[in-house]
């Protein structure tokens, strides 16, 4: 019909489009990576991209098309690109306004493991100096609500925290009571072993609704190698655990958290099915972090980068093709990163948050009344560097904890939008600060990010899930199942 | 070990010493660089201090006059952009949603 | 299909030759009081008095004598289907019937204008560029009309919104009128570009209301050149982040075809990246009237053809959690897995089946196709499941 206008009647003309902001960065051989304000991505090559600034780029292409929608160029007039970007700025930066969230208690260090790369002291069970006071726990909690966080989650650790499970008691009791008034989403987790849970431990969580975090580093010959302990018997008390909660507490109750030594790192495959075997749904593909016992018994120096990198590699490879072959399961690290990448979400995961999780979305409790800004602070405290100890909480109040030079630096200095080499890196919307691994290895807080086995690491996880999911339709699928659970 | 030294120039006129900086920030883990400037040109003498073959060096200093190349585009698409961003900035903080966008 | 309108075998209106509405009886036994704006249907020789109008059938003619005095129209008998709490506009002058609200139809949309500022390949509703404003008018009063327990309605056009504040008034309206039913809006959203107007829409404060918005690409000129007006998407986006903004109910529709079929899974990645907070998500398959027909070249595409392109898109609005329908398919021409997400939807006045379908078992669960389709064209792989 001659009434209806013909397609290029809508196109636009050549040079019209205006640049929104992206960084770039070589991908591969072939092809640069392109990222918007809030981590959308494109491949493409580079003289596209050499195109795209100088205004030469075919605007019939499907590429122009794709730069349109990606919110990485629009015409002048366009108002909608502006508002969606703030929009999902807005999303992926609101966790940041809810503030501390996660509040690790350290009710003991007493553990009835030795595990070589634990960052705790090997003390048996009768010493109970070791052990959190109720002072401590009470002034611990004046902290925690005065968070502005909508939802607030308590985590039990040690050493084994159900050998002072008095005091997790009084914690859980005391908590509640005050959310009668503080009315918080709140939330219980015990980190335990499971070797030494009973009736009455598992009576008092279900009763509350307490979660279990457990260990599981693989079949029982490399758990037990990881997890000594006087008897033996690592793993298999960890199975009647399993059970056992299981039964109590309902399936999705108990998740389980590996720890990676070099005794893992060729055992990729059967530490998933060692998951797989005893029905989990996933598995966490843990970098083993340099710190506590691992650095003092030199284990640290065995274990390198690139190795790790080919066990996670191998590792989520099996995943796929379990996937492939009809088996749901999902790899929890990888999940994350997803999540950055193909969704405005910001997951809160401590180490992959820019500025740094640390304090604005964790803090530990000490069982010696200390505070630190993070898990990875208080191991690196044990190691003689007490740099992320941000007070005490018998003596020092929330404003002085949580508004510490020691603090703010931290998290100022490593914002990566203005450290050198991440504020123009195409990848920094999906990587973190890290304050604390740097300062433990490179003595500062930012690192050299060209010599950092962090930067290195998390580069090469980017580039392999993106050039997965770009080269195979069914895995990006699965990936996008992933990423927005 | 053995240390190898080269001097590259660029001319003043075409990259900043500040693009030049900072791509050779990006391999510090394999060489140091030393400026300086002289009429129009920017001399910039690195130090390479490990073993490396001809060829190597020879990939090493391509892939460093890559990344200027790189360096010089981020320059000119971060110029271009710095309105836009203030004004996606501006509106992501904003508090009422409604304020019409400019 | 159902015949809604047409022309009557005769009609004998005492009053105005106006075009005027009235509610159907079938009660011989209504309280006099209520008959004075009522149309009764008559089938047998017993004729209530009182009535403001009587209805009859072109089959019933022998049987049926009206007195002097009495208004009545003789209908042809597709018009049979004709019921209680049903409302019809006749238009003596014209011998004209037409059906403005069924009780038993799975959906009611009042169509209040026939002007639009869009021009869609495919439209179904052809726009008309004169004066209609006597749509909605009627509107209002057909809106008095309407049973009080009547789930929900539809306003459609053309384009609802060109009205501008006459439309909000209609719909306090139909907020007073019918306070338990809830309000589907058709519109191209653009209207809500505007904040002064989408507020004054959300302060309307209704407790069900959605606006359904097309949106047929994530790329501007092919979107803008579906609906042949440029700027259109833009503006389209920019109401619907206003009425969110404002907390109203939106859904998107993507009509498929031949233009829309290439970019729609960067639709679906577009609308799980941007548009997470809206409502629904309707993948509605094409229908041969209107427009369609003539532009069928540029339109027409198999949806056999792109079944596995439509399990992608359904997959990928999946993965963002966004609550997703699939309308207007044939189980035959579509995958499995996206059953969970097929509605039999078309409303019922419009769909029948074909030949091929003879011995299918799955026709209670099929939506079947428009009665258009079957006329013009449908897929080739239509087959009994």
């Amino acid at each position: 019909m001659s009434k209806f206008k013909e397609l290029e009647s809508y196109a636009t003309e050549d040079s019209s489009y205006e640049l929104l902001p992206f960084k770039f960065d070589r991908f591969n051989d072939e092809s640069y990576i392109i990222t918007n304000i809030v981590g959308e991505y494109l491949l493409i090559e580079h003289e596209d991209l050499e195109a795209l600034v100088h205004r030469k780029l075919d605007v019939t292409s499907r590429l122009y098309s794709q730069l349109r929608s990606k919110h990485f160029i629009r015409l002048p007039k366009e108002k909608s690109p502006i508002e969606f970007l703030a929009l999902k700025l807005r999303t992926k930066l609101s966790r940041l306004s809810q503030f501390t969230n996660l509040h690790i208690f350290v009710v003991t260090l007493r553990c009835d493991h030795s595990c070589p790369y634990c960052q705790v002291s090997r003390q048996s069970e009768d010493k109970s100096s070791f052990d959190m006071t109720r002072d401590m726990a009470d002034k611990s909690l004046d902290f925690v609500f005065r968070s502005p966080s909508p939802a607030i989650k308590i985590e039990f650790q040690g050493g084994e925290p159900l050998l002072n499970f008095e005091l997790i008691k009084y914690i859980v009791d005391s908590a509640e009571s005050r959310n009668r008034v503080a009315g918080r989403d709140l939330a219980f987790v015990i980190a335990t072993t499971l070797s030494l849970i009973n009736d009455e431990i598992l009576d008092f969580c279900k009763l509350h609704k307490i979660q279990i975090s457990t260990s599981l580093d693989g079949p029982e010959a490399l758990h037990n190698s990881n997890r000594p302990r006087p008897s033996k018997d690592s793993h298999q008390r960890f199975v009647a655990g399993l059970e056992k909660a299981r039964d109590r507490l309902g399936y999705d109750q108990i998740s389980a958290l590996m720890t990676t030594t070099e005794l893992s790192l060729d055992k990729v495959k059967e530490i998933i099915d060692e998951y797989l075997r005893l029905g989990f749904k996933g598995v966490f593909l843990r970098p083993l972090s340099p710190y506590g016992f691992a650095i003092k018994t030199k284990r640290f120096m065995a274990y390198n980068t690139e190795r790790w990198l080919q066990f996670y590699k191998s590792g989520l490879d099996y995943i796929i093709e379990l996937n492939r072959n009809g088996v749901e399961f999902s790899e929890y690290y990888s999940s994350l990163i997803l999540k950055k990448i193909l969704t405005a979400q910001e997951p809160g995961y401590v180490d992959l948050m820019s500025p740094a999780g640390i304090g604005i979305a964790a803090i530990v409790f000490n069982y010696d009344g200390k505070v630190y800004a993070s898990d990875e602070s208080r191991m690196l405290a044990e190691m003689g560097d007490r740099t992320f100890e941000l007070g005490n909480i018998l003596s020092d109040s929330y404003e002085d904890i949580i508004l510490s030079d020691k603090l703010l630096d931290a998290l100022e200095e490593s914002f990566t939008l203005s450290a050198p080499m991440c504020s123009e890196c195409a990848f920094e919307p999906y990587c973190g600060s890290e304050p604390v691994y740097h300062h433990a290895i490179h003595k500062d807080f930012l690192g050299r990010k060209p010599e950092s086995e962090f930067c290195k690491k998390n580069m090469s996880i980017f580039k392999h899930l993106i050039t997965l999911m770009e080269s195979n339709s069914d895995t990006k699928k699965l990936f996008l199942g992933w990423a927005n659970r | 070990m053995s240390k190898r030294e080269l001097t590259l120039k660029f001319d003043e006129r075409v990259y900043s010493v500040e693009t030049i900086q900072k791509a050779a920030y990006r391999f510090i883990n394999k060489f140091t660089a030393d400026f300086e400037l002289n009429d129009r040109e920017i001399l910039c003498h690195i130090t390479i201090d490990s073993e490396h073959s001809d060829s190597q060096l020879q990939k090493l200093k391509a892939d460093f006059k890559k990344e200027i190349l790189d360096q010089h585009l981020r320059q000119l698409i971060s110029k271009e952009t710095e309105v836009v961003r203030n004004l996606i900035l501006s509106a992501t903080f904003l508090n009422t949603d409604l304020q019409e966008v400019e | 299909m159902i015949k809604l309108g047409g022309r009557v075998i005769q009609v004998h209106e005492i009053g105005s030759e106006r075009a005027t509405l009235f509610v159907m009886s079938s009660n011989p036994n209504l309280p006099q009081v209520l008959r004075a704006d009522k149309a009764f249907i008559a089938k047998s020789r017993a004729i209530p008095k009182g009535f403001a109008h009587y209805i009859t059938f072109e089959s019933f003619v022998d049987e049926v004598s009206f007195s002097e005095g009495e208004s009545f129209t003789v209908l042809p008998d597709e018009f049979n289907y004709l019921n209680d709490d049903d409302v019809v506009r006749i238009t003596p002058n014209k011998e004209h019937i037409r059906v403005l609200y069924r009780k038993k139809a799975t959906n009611n949309t009042i169509m209040i204008t026939e002007q639009c500022n869009h021009y869609c390949l495919m439209c179904s509703q052809p726009p008309k560029n004169q004066d209609d404003s006597y749509l909605l008018s009627e509107a209002f009063n057909l809106i008095k009309l309407i049973p009080k327990y009547t789930k929900e309605i539809g306003f459609s056009g053309g384009e609802p919104t060109l009205f501008g504040e006459r439309f909000l008034e209609l719909l306090d309206f139909t907020k007073s009128h019918l306070p338990q039913t809830g309000i589907h809006i058709l519109s191209n959203g653009r209207a809500f570009k505007d904040v002064s107007f989408a507020k004054r829409y959300a302060n309307i404060n209704h407790f069900d209301m959605m606006v359904g918005i097309p949106i047929y690409s994530s790329n501007s000129s092919i979107h803008d050149y579906i609906v042949q007006s440029a700027g259109a998407l833009d503006e389209t986006l920019a109401g619907v982040l206003n009425l969110k903004r404002l907390n109203q109910k939106v859904e998107i529709r993507v009509v498929i075809h031949k233009q829309s079929i290439e970019g729609l899974l960067d639709l679906c990645e577009f609308i799980g990246r941007n548009l997470l907070f809206v409502d629904h998500v309707a993948l509605m398959g094409l229908e041969m009237m209107g427009f369609t027909r003539a532009n069928l070249d540029s339109l027409w595409i198999d949806p056999y053809e792109y079944k596995d392109i439509l399990s992608d898109a359904v997959s990928i609005l999946n993965s963002y959690k966004l609550t997703t329908s699939v309308y207007n398919h044939q189980l035959c021409t579509v995958n499995k897995d996206i059953l969970p997400f097929y509605r039999k939807s078309i409303s019922d006045w419009k769909n029948e089946f074909a030949p091929e379908c003879d011995g299918c078992k799955s026709a209670n669960d099929c939506g079947g196709f428009f009665s258009s389709s079957l006329q013009h064209r449908y897929s080739d792989h239509i087959k009994a499941l």
